[in-house]
């Protein structure tokens, strides 16, 4: 052994541990110190041990293993693996700006009412049509078909007609409901 | 002749490490036998670590299976395949986080009496062992957790994943998702305190 190799001063307490952390921490000189100097080999060998024990000690205080971990019999798909893969906060993101999108699209199109503008719009183009529509539907509100079935001259001009649908309360021989006399019970 | 030896040593390793990267990667291209392979490598290690740190063989074996479930699904956002191991312990960590958040969660709803010690002995008892091993398993339990709740939690992380779990410093910082020189430094501050841990240091050496 080369003492003259040797600096004078042994490693401290603090270059020991920082050794068993990580000997490339040292520097050089205490690195070629710690190779040679019996005092601070000695000194880390013995924290290295017991270092050594703690680790065995803990593997020997573990049962023995047994089983094997069983994984499912097909490889996650691509979008389970996205899944699992992403971020917490971009799972739920990505669902909800999708979610986002889809509303915006539905309010900005809205194909509803664009087929009811245009019907309207449709239907101004010609207001005069329009209202010589509404003044037919006035005079005759029931189809051409239907027309010839009821006269409506007829019962408007027979009163003994109307009376007998809608009677007066004095010729209703079978009304209790007090009225004034002459009143129509409807 | 030394050298040489010490030389073969690099290359074997360096060899293996080469493996388990092409495994890692045919494992993310979809091949579950390389998953399969990575999983028996590593299983007893995982399973190690979550039982120092549940000291019951039950939930150690259910969160082991979780971490590899884990570990198949999220494969492929592991972008660095040199780093399975230590990402592996990683997810083996949070599970364990997990677990004792849960407990402490449950126990706030129910007394439940502090059995850890009893499990700790039927599981021993499972096993082909004397009185005497069981004796000193269980002292050792006495003595290390007593040095650890001297520690913060990431010295003590720190320790357990170094010395217990035998990792090293690169794979303990991706575990824990922090720097080398952090890791080294709450090392560090946990060697001082076992330094000065004479009671455990005399069980160590067996006085």
């Amino acid at each position: 052994m080369n003492l003259t190799a040797i600096p004078n001063e042994h490693l401290t307490e603090a270059q020991i541990l920082q050794a068993i952390v990580d000997l490339s921490d040292l520097s050089d000189d205490q690195q070629v110190h710690l190779t040679a100097c019996p005092v601070c080999v000695a000194e880390k060998d013995r924290l290295d041990r017991m270092l050594l024990q703690v680790g065995n000690m803990a593997k020997a205080s573990v049962p023995s293993v047994v089983s094997r971990p069983v994984l499912p019999d097909r490889y996650p798909g691509f979008l389970q693996r996205w899944f699992s893969e992403v971020r917490p906060f971009v799972r739920i993101a990505v669902p909800a700006l999708l979610v986002l999108v889809i509303i915006t699209v539905a309010l900005v199109l809205k194909p509803g009412q664009d087929m009811h503008t245009a019907f309207v719009e449709e239907q101004m183009i010609d207001p005069e049509q329009l209202l010589i529509d509404i003044d037919r539907l006035i005079e005759n509100p029931l189809p051409q078909g239907l027309q010839s079935l009821v006269s409506f001259a007829e019962i408007d001009s027979d009163e003994d007609f109307m009376e007998y649908i809608v009677p007066v309360i004095e010729n209703d021989p079978l009304s209790n409901i007090p009225g004034k006399k002459g009143e129509n019970i409807c | 002749m030394h050298k040489t030896k010490k030389e073969k040593e690099i290359n074997s390793s360096s060899a293996k490490a080469l493996q388990e990267v092409t495994r890692v990667k045919m494992a993310k291209a979809g091949n579950k036998e390389a998953f399969e392979q990575l999983a028996g490598h590593y299983y007893g290690d995982i399973f190690r670590m979550i039982y120092y740190r549940t000291q019951s063989r039950m939930d150690a074996e259910d969160l082991t299976q979780e971490v590899f479930l884990k570990a198949y699904k999220g494969l492929g956002r592991l972008t660095d395949e040199d780093h399975f191991k230590g990402w592996l312990f990683r997810i083996a960590v949070n599970r364990v986080r997990d677990f004792h958040r849960r407990k402490k969660f449950s126990h706030l709803f129910k007394s439940i009496p502090n059995d850890n010690e009893d499990a700790y002995v039927d599981t021993q008892a499972s096993t082909e062992e004397g009185p005497l091993e069981t004796l000193i398993r269980k002292r050792f339990r006495q003595e290390s957790e007593m040095f650890l709740s001297r520690l913060s939690r990431m010295e003590k992380d720190v320790f357990v994943l170094r010395f217990m779990d035998q990792l090293q410093i690169n794979e303990i910082a991706t575990a824990l998702k922090k720097s080398e020189s952090t890791v080294k430094t709450h090392l560090y501050r946990a060697l001082s305190k076992f330094k000065k841990d004479r009671a455990f240091q005399d069980f160590l050496k067996g006085e």
